[in-house]
C-alpha cells in the first residue's frame, strides 16, 4: 500500500518511472533506518511523505541542473492531441496520460507537490500542511495557483474535459 | 455577502473541506457572481481531467521472493541412513542394558540375561552344565544364520544406498555445471541487451537533438525572413513618406515663390 502510494507520488512529481522507482527505494531504506526516531505512530503517514518530498526535491534539483532551458519553450510549441476518431483508443489514453504528466511537470514544484497530494493522493489540506510544514491556507493557495497554471497549459494544448470525453 | 471569498476558501469549498456555515455563504456568493462560479467550475474540470490520468501501473518490488525450502533427495537418503544407524545403536544399547550373554564353552551353549553366571553363582555351587542337545545346537545355528542373512541384507542395502548417493552427487554436479553455464549465458545476454539499449538510447538522443536543432534552425530562418520582410516594408514606407514630403515641400515652396513674386509685382 505505502510502496504504491510513494511510487505514484514520486512518479507524478518527477515524471520518470526509473527515477521514481529509485526514489521509492531510497524512501523506504531511509524510513527503515530512521524508524526508531519516529515519536508517534500516528505521524507515520506525514513522516513518510516528508521523506519522499525531500528525495523528490533532491532529484528535482539534479534534473534542473541538467535541463536544457530551451526545451521547455519547445515543449510549449508541441502540437495538441490529435482530434477525431482513432481506433487505437488505448494509445490515445496513454498519450493523454503523457500529456497530463507533462503539463504537471511544467508547473512550479511547490504547486506540483500540493496538486499531486490533493488530486492523486486525496490527502486533506491539514495533512498536506503537516507534511510540507506550511499553513493550511498556503497549501490551499498553492493548489489554487497550480490548478490555474494547469488550466493555462491544457488550454494551450486544447485539452479539455469536453474534448477528452468526446474522443473517448 | 458582497466580499469575495479568498482563494483558500474557494479551494476548501471545491474539495468539500469547508465548514457548513461557510459553504452556504460561498454558495450564495456564487449565485450572485456567475463569473466566480465559472472560474470554480473550470478549476473543478481541471481536477477531474487530471484525475483521469491517475491510473498508473506500479512496477513490482525489487526484492527476491522467498520460497519454502524443498526437501532434496540428499536429505531423504541421509535421513534413512541416520535412521538405520540409530536403530543399530539402540539395539546395541539394549543388548548391553539387558546383559545378554551367549557362551559356548566345553561343548556347552549358555545364553543368559543379567550378570554372568560365573559372578552370580559361586564356583562350588555352580550348576551342572546344560547338556548339549542337538535341538539347541540346531536352533542356535539357525539363529546365527538368520543374523548373518540379516546383516548381509543390511550391508547390501547400505551398498545400494551408497551407490544411489554417488549417483545423486554426480547428477547434482552435472546440474550445477548446467546452472553455471546458464548463468553465464544469461549474464552475457544481459550485457548484450544493456549495451544494445544504451546504443539505442544514444541513437534516439542523437536523433532527438538533431530534430531539435533542425527545428530551431528552421525557426531561425523563418524569423529571419519575417524580419527582412518587415525591414523592407518599413524602408518602403519611409521612401514613400519621403517622396510625399518632398512633393509637399516643392508645392509649398512653389506657392511661396508665386506669392512673393505677386507681392513684388504689386509693389
Amino acid at each position: 500500500m505505502w510502496y504504491r502510494r510513494i511510487y505514484l507520488f514520486a512518479y507524478k512529481y518527477i515524471a520518470d518511472r526509473d527515477t521514481a522507482l529509485e526514489i521509492t527505494q531510497k524512501v523506504f531504506i531511509a524510513a527503515f533506518e530512521k524508524l526508531k526516531h519516529l515519536q508517534s505512530p500516528d505521524k507515520f503517514k506525514a513522516w513518510l511523505y516528508r521523506i519522499a518530498v525531500n528525495y523528490c526535491h533532491e532529484e528535482g534539483r539534479k534534473k534542473k541542473r541538467n535541463r536544457w532551458d530551451d526545451l521547455d519553450k519547445l515543449i510549449q510549441q508541441e502540437p495538441p492531441l490529435p482530434k477525431g476518431e482513432n481506433p487505437e483508443q488505448k494509445l490515445m489514453q496513454q498519450e493523454l496520460k503523457d500529456q497530463l504528466l507533462k503539463a504537471l511537470s511544467m508547473i512550479p514544484g511547490e504547486q506540483r507537490e500540493v496538486v499531486i497530494m490533493k488530486i492523486y493522493e486525496e490527502l486533506k489540506f491539514k495533512e498536506i500542511a503537516g507534511i510540507l510544514a506550511i499553513s493550511e491556507n498556503t497549501a490551499k493557495s498553492r493548489l489554487y495557483y497550480g490548478l490555474h497554471a494547469l488550466k493555462k497549459i491544457l488550454d494551450q494544448w486544447n485539452i479539455t474535459v469536453k474534448t477528452i470525453f468526446y474522443e473517448s | 455577502m458582497n466580499h469575495k471569498p479568498d482563494q483558500p476558501t474557494l479551494m476548501a469549498y471545491l474539495f468539500q473541506e469547508l465548514e457548513e456555515e461557510k459553504v452556504r455563504w460561498v454558495e450564495a456568493y456564487l449565485q450572485e457572481h456567475p463569473e466566480v462560479k465559472a472560474e470554480l467550475e473550470a478549476l473543478s474540470e481541471i481536477h477531474h481531467l487530471m484525475k483521469k490520468g491517475a491510473e498508473e501501473e506500479v512496477p513490482p518490488l525489487l526484492l527476491p521472493e522467498v520460497y519454502p525450502p524443498q526437501p532434496t533427495p540428499h536429505r531423504n537418503l541421509w535421513l534413512r541412513l541416520g535412521s538405520i544407524a540409530a536403530c543399530l545403536t539402540l539395539l546395541v544399547l539394549l543388548i548391553s542394558w539387558v546383559g545378554l550373554q551367549v557362551q559356548y564353552r566345553n561343548q556347552t551353549l549358555t545364553i543368559q540375561l543379567g550378570k554372568s553366571t560365573e559372578d552370580a553363582i559361586p564356583r562350588n555351587e555352580q550348576a551342572p552344565p546344560v547338556e548339549h542337545t542337538p535341538l539347541i545346537r540346531q536352533v542356535v545355528q539357525q539363529e546365527i544364520e538368520a543374523l548373518q542373512d540379516s546383516l548381509s541384507g543390511t550391508l547390501h542395502q547400505l551398498q545400494q544406498l551408497q551407490t544411489a548417493l554417488q549417483a545423486q552427487i554426480q547428477q547434482d554436479s552435472l546440474r550445477q555445471k548446467e546452472l553455471t553455464r546458464l548463468a553465464r549465458d544469461y549474464q552475457k545476454e544481459t550485457s548484450r541487451l544493456v549495451s544494445e539499449i544504451i546504443s539505442q538510447a544514444s541513437r534516439q538522443q542523437q536523433q532527438y537533438t538533431d530534430e531539435l536543432l533542425e527545428a530551431f534552425s528552421q525557426h531561425t530562418a523563418r524569423q529571419r525572413v519575417r524580419d527582412l520582410q518587415l525591414i523592407e516594408e518599413t524602408l518602403l514606407n519611409i521612401q514613400q513618406n519621403t517622396q510625399e514630403k518632398q512633393q509637399q515641400t516643392e508645392f509649398i515652396v512653389t506657392q511661396l515663390y508665386t506669392q512673393f513674386k505677386q507681392k513684388n509685382d504689386e509693389k
